[in-house]
């Protein structure tokens, strides 16, 4: 029935709740956002506006000070509850600004690492993240070996590999050049629709917002400005809408 | 005392087999020790930033800045009859002063910093925590982080940290002195027993003993010096 309202409201179902407050140095946070599967939901903002704290909280990192997480069914943090979900146990898909693959491991070990020794129960197909990302020819290589987007793509296949209920991407493009950001945007754009998880997008890049975005979440400072679609939402010149 | 030159057949004296064997047992098992206790200890230390890990870092360090006769007294007071070991004798029946376990003991408290301190360097390390997050995230627990990322990445420092503290533990002299109380046929390391040569003016079995631990030495420098080369992240 509540299901059934708000897809008659809003015409999505709402996945991701996040209310949270967090002070740390000079950043004060303090957001409030409900995320909709199955779009990509970036979070844009300057650097030190804090998105990576965000997403840190989200993941289960850092624990907010105040706030509650829930997704879907499962509440990940309530702090006047005392919940605070550890982040091996949220299924969560975490892609970092630099890959951080594993540098002992070769690189199908690191895409199973959320089998084993992770202990995650993948929703797809190991096959069909390897052929989406182009990366069957790697399995046998060692982090060390690869290119910038290799590397960055096979750290893509380790989170979708281990993610179970929605993934993190945290500017997972700005340590590489603009050929292999181009070259990687598609592989990403193509996420949602081929393994169905919710996702946040986190960039400071305008470029990105228009390529994947199907709602924007522009925060300053730690506050949430607006959160809309991209047609609604203004870069951080005011003027221009994201979508334009 | 007819006077010859080290030879290899004094190996064979079963008054010098004794220590040796007395060594090789004594490094083995503050090997084990290291592994079970200096490893996850380093990782506290490194992770902990309060009070009760900082004193635990002080006593660690200890045998490195104190002398250890001075060290191996205290611990003879600490852990004799009328101290803990009193105690612990009464309720067990066993007692740990002038026993082998001394001198494990001893050898372990020596070696200790040679791998705890390296090793909460390496672990403190900013990509190392990188990528320990990247396996919380990926599913891990902190047991399973520990034992499948933090531990493989800093293996080599492991390692190095294993050899130097099994070489310092095969060497330690003040406090194995002190609390094995140099005990022929009982507590006598090969150490040890190169002092009671001395002493006695048994030369060139002191030669012999120091022709042993040279060229262990030197396999171990050996050893450290291609650690050093793997070292890779």
């Amino acid at each position: 029935m509540q299901i059934s309202c708000i897809i008659f409201l809003g015409g999505m179902i709402s996945v991701l709740d996040i209310r949270v407050k967090k002070k740390i140095g000079t950043l004060d946070m303090d957001i409030s956002f409900t995320m909709e599967r199955p779009l990509i939901t970036v979070v844009f903002g300057r650097s030190g506006s804090g998105k990576t704290t965000l997403a840190n909280i989200i993941a289960g990192l850092l624990s907010p000070d105040i706030g509650m997480i829930r997704f879907e069914d499962s509440v990940y943090c309530d702090t006047e509850k005392r919940i605070d979900i550890s982040a091996d146990k949220r299924g969560i898909g975490y892609v970092f600004q630099e890959h951080r693959l594993f540098p002992h491991l070769n690189v199908k070990d690191n895409l199973t690492f959320g089998r084993f020794p992770g202990g995650r129960k993948s929703k797809t197909d190991f096959s069909k993240i390897v052929d989406l990302l182009k990366i069957g020819h790697l399995l046998e290589r060692y982090p060390d070996t690869l290119s910038g987007g290799e590397a960055q793509r096979a750290a893509i296949g380790r989170a979708l590999f281990a993610c179970t209920s929605f993934m993190i991407m945290d500017e997972p493009l700005s340590s590489l050049d603009l050929r292999l950001k181009n070259e990687l945007i598609p592989y990403i754009a193509l996420i949602p629709e081929n393994f169905s998880f919710p996702m946040i997008y986190i960039t400071h890049s305008s470029e990105e917002v228009k390529k994947l975005a199907g709602m924007v979440a522009l925060i300053n400072s730690g506050k949430l400005v607006s959160y809309d679609v991209p047609d609604k939402v203004y870069d951080q010149s005011g003027l221009r809408p994201f979508a334009a | 005392m007819s006077r010859r030159n080290p030879a290899i057949s004094d190996l064979m004296d079963p008054s010098l087999v004794y220590p040796i064997c007395l060594t090789i047992k004594t490094c083995l098992v503050s090997i084990m020790m290291f592994l079970l206790i200096g490893v996850p200890l380093a990782l506290w230390i490194s992770r902990s930033d309060g009070i009760i890990s900082k004193l635990v870092s002080f006593f660690v360090t200890l045998p490195l800045v104190f002398p250890p006769v001075a060290l191996g007294y205290i611990l003879l007071v600490t852990l004799g009859r009328s101290g803990i070991g009193g105690i612990l004798e009464e309720h067990t029946g066993f007692r740990i002063i002038f026993s082998q376990s001394a001198v494990f003991l001893a050898a372990f408290i020596a070696g200790l910093p040679m791998l705890v301190r390296p090793l909460q360097a390496a672990m403190r390390n900013e990509m190392i925590l990188k990528l320990e997050d990247a396996a919380r995230v990926t599913g891990c627990g902190p047991f399973r982080t520990f034992i499948f990322v933090t531990v493989p990445l800093v293996r080599s420092t492991i390692a190095s940290g294993l050899l130097l503290g099994s070489a310092r533990a095969s060497g330690e002299v003040g406090i194995t002195m002190m609390v094995g109380g140099n005990i022929s046929g009982r507590t006598n390391t090969i150490s040890l027993e190169i002092f009671n040569r001395v002493s006695r003016g048994e030369f060139d079995e002191a030669g012999t003993l120091c022709l042993l631990l040279a060229v262990f030495g030197l396999l171990l420098f050996a050893a450290l010096e291609k650690l050093q080369k793997k070292k890779g992240y």
